[in-house]
């Protein structure tokens, strides 16, 4: 569902971000793409939305070019940020109509999107409250709402749980499983360790563009993951 | 989905405080300017009414036919209301048989209406900025910068807000993105600007002399028309600084900038340039010469020499004698007759001088359009003028056509030079022919009452006018509006064509517009 072949892309100050990065997210799988900041991370999740271009190589979602078809591709991926940003004027119901009538989605009642932002968890008095008197948390949640109606079966998720509270956090990884069991392919950029080890099916690290590891859940065992990333950090 | 797009720029637009607050300022100012400039038509259209009448009446009034003359009242325009136009520009034009009208004033001085004639110019630059205020002003300035500050941060904006990423990570696509927000500002600029024109249409609706005539209607919504387009441009403008810049604080800048340029600079600075290259000849001298010519050719022409007179006036070339001595009437004839020819060269000889005048004139004022045109809001404004029928061009239209009547009106008196009627209306009024008889009698009642007592016998009022039924009137077409907006296809052309080009390029500049 999500693929990555040979993805490179050199910045115009020659800086290389990605070196031919080759990954592939089967649907009911949940990927999680570790690495320092500035390792690439935010590069390939970029590259996936057509908000750059690739310098070589080639990024699918459900088989389709990002590049060549970025608007046939992009109704297959939802994207989730590390903040999610929105007009503040607006309501979160407001909010999420706009969204994923852009997304495609018409004729969604306001009922939808109540029973949405219940299964997110927002508080009901959060439905029509205006979105700039949220917290970073519900603004997260609102944000993998907006995912959810799009109904797309790629999500990607920019560190989406950086800057949030432990309970945010859990509650936020509980809907990711919730998405992954509904068969949705998820690629998600952390620096959670822990949650990664937790909720990933495959692990991926990622130093100065280059991926220099991948483990499965199975490959990863008992081993203990912090300890793994620090060698592969303090590694060349 | 570009529907979403407009439906949320709308919103995002409508409640914000600067809508709010560009709403009241536009509301206000056209609503003061308005009826400021309502009240002013009202009151010259009041004394256009006036001089139509004073006018009719002259022309049931005339004594002899040399000083036949008629006049052309132009009347005001209801649309001057959205622009002011050219200053100074006569609002009747006289004619008779001895001078032309020309867009310059007879005179020979350097007033060229619109041209920035000498007595038309400040003196210090400065003061050309403070241009009359008319409604063309408020939305050319006023709504032009709030036009400025409903997109400054279009792109960036959301690119800083970080809501750009997530609205392109769905299938929309990024052209959609930049025509959504460019109808979604023109449909929020459109507010306060139909808000504007309803005012007007209101404030005419307060004043009984004003009747809505479809003519006044059709101008106004093409107005109403071109000023959307205008601030159409604007808007395209400042979407195209937005996608060409990373913050939203130098988008401003940039626009601010451009707005300084579009708006004072580039109008203000050209015309004030363009004036040191105005054409300052004088054409006084070949005017004096024509003049001295004619004086000389005159007097070669034999005068009756035992000629008595009483009341005798001279009007511009012609004149008026109310006792004559019968042996000078067919000599006094044959002289007028001989003159009215010279009289009538004088006139084209003069107009061919001003004429020559008025083409350089012309000539510098095209150049200096052209470098204007640079200009959405001088465009603008031309547009404005011209439909509001307050334009130089209409004018000079107005003089052509003043010209051909004058023809006919000359074809009409050329006859009538060879009767004694030309001068005098002894032969109906023999107790006024300067006879010996009647002298003898004026001596007695001289004698008898005073002098005073012949006055009565010697004034105009007992003589009654000529029959001029037959005269040609000076039933002048003005130029319609169709007529005034085929003068300024050019600067529609350059308008829209400038809009085109700003949306090209600004959908060229959004595919590579970086959202991070």
């Amino acid at each position: 569902m999500i693929q990555a072949v040979d993805l490179t892309k050199r910045y115009e100050d020659d800086l290389l971000a990605l070196d031919h990065l080759n990954l592939n997210i089967p649907p009911g799988q949940i990927y999680a793409l570790l690495g320092a900041n500035g390792a690439g991370k935010t590069t390939t999740i970029n590259l996936f939305f057509n908000f750059i271009e690739p310098t070589s190589g080639t990024a699918f979602i459900n088989k389709i070019d990002c590049t060549k078809n970025p608007l046939d591709a992009k109704k297959y991926a939802a994207y989730v940020s590390e903040n999610v940003m929105l007009y503040g004027n607006f309501t979160a119901r407001q909010n999420l109509d706009f969204f994923t009538k852009l997304a495609g989605r018409k004729n969604l009642k306001k009922e939808d999107y109540h029973m949405v932002m219940r299964e997110v968890g927002l508080p009901e008095r959060a439905f029509e409250q205006r979105v700039k008197t949220f917290s970073k948390g519900m603004r997260q949640k609102l944000g993998i709402a907006i995912a959810i109606l799009k109904q797309a079966p790629a999500l990607l998720l920019d560190e989406p749980t950086s800057g949030l509270d432990p309970k945010a956090a859990a509650d936020f990884i509980e809907l990711l499983l919730k998405l992954k069991n509904e068969g949705k392919a998820i690629l998600m950029s952390t620096h959670d360790i822990f949650r990664a080890k937790e909720i990933a099916d495959r692990v991926g690290i990622m130093k100065e563009g280059v991926l220099i590891m991948e483990k499965t859940k199975e490959d990863l065992g008992y081993e203990d993951l912090e300890k793994l990333y620090l060698k592969y950090m303090e590694v060349s | 989905m570009i529907k979403d797009i407009i439906r949320k720029e709308l919103l995002v637009n409508i409640f914000s405080y600067r809508f709010l607050i560009g709403l009241v300022v536009v509301i206000v100012m056209m609503g003061i300017v308005g009826y400021v400039l309502v009240e002013d038509y009202v009151f010259r259209n009041q004394t256009h009414i006036s001089n139509v009448q004073q006018h009719t009446d002259q022309l049931k009034n005339f004594k002899v036919y040399s000083t036949v003359k008629t006049v052309v009242d132009i009347p005001p325009s209801p649309l001057s209301v959205f622009c002011r136009g050219a200053k100074d520009v006569p609002t009747s034009i006289e004619i008779t048989s001895y001078q032309i009208p020309s867009v310059v004033d007879n005179q020979g001085t350097t007033d060229f209406i619109g041209g920035g004639g000498e007595s038309n110019r400040p003196y210090n630059p400065l003061l050309r900025i403070f241009t009359p205020i008319d409604l063309a002003f408020v939305i050319g300035i006023i709504l032009s910068l709030f036009a400025i500050l409903l997109v400054f941060d279009s792109f960036s904006g959301e690119r800083e807000q970080g809501t750009l990423r997530l609205m392109l990570s769905t299938s929309i696509g990024r052209i959609q993105v930049l025509l959504g927000k460019f109808i979604g500002a023109l449909i929020t600029i459109a507010i306060p600007l139909t808000i504007g024109f309803l005012e007007i249409l209101l404030i005419w609706n307060f004043f009984p002399d004003i009747s809505l005539s479809s003519d006044i209607l059709i101008g106004t919504i093409l107005i109403y028309f071109f000023s959307l387009v205008f601030l159409a441009g604007f808007l395209a403008l400042g979407l195209l600084i937005s996608l060409f810049t990373r913050e939203s604080s130098t988008g401003l800048m940039y626009l601010l900038l451009a707005w300084v340029l579009v708006a004072i600079v580039i109008p203000e600075g050209i015309g004030y340039l363009a004036e040191y290259n105005f054409p300052k000849e004088s054409t006084k001298d070949l005017l004096s010469t024509i003049d001295k010519q004619y004086s000389e050719a005159v007097k070669k022409v034999p005068q009756p020499h035992n000629m008595m007179i009483w009341g005798s006036m001279d009007y511009e070339g012609g004149e008026e004698i109310l006792g004559i001595n019968p042996e000078a009437i067919e000599p006094r004839v044959e002289y007028h007759k001989a003159t009215y020819s010279l009289k009538l060269q004088r006139a084209e000889d003069r107009n061919r001088v001003m004429e020559n005048y008025a083409d350089r004139l012309d000539d510098w004022k095209n150049t200096r359009d052209a470098l204007l045109r640079t200009s959405l809001y001088v465009m603008y404004k031309n547009i404005v003028t011209a439909i509001s029928g307050t334009d130089i061009e209409t004018y000079e239209t107005t003089i052509q056509r003043v010209k051909r009547y004058r023809e006919s009106l000359v074809e009409y008196l050329r006859p009538k030079v060879a009767s004694a009627q030309w001068f005098t209306r002894v032969l109906e009024h023999p107790e006024m022919l300067m006879t010996k008889e009647n002298e003898k009698k004026w001596d007695e009642l001289k004698a008898k009452e005073g002098a005073e007592a012949l006055y009565k016998i010697f004034t105009w009022d007992r003589i009654p006018p000529l029959n001029v039924s037959d005269m040609p009137l000076p039933d002048i077409e003005f130029p319609g509006i169709t007529e005034r907006l085929s003068s300024i296809m050019i600067d529609i052309a350059i308008l829209f064509s400038t809009i085109i080009a700003f949306l090209l390029l600004a959908c060229w500049r959004a595919a590579y517009y970086k959202v991070n």
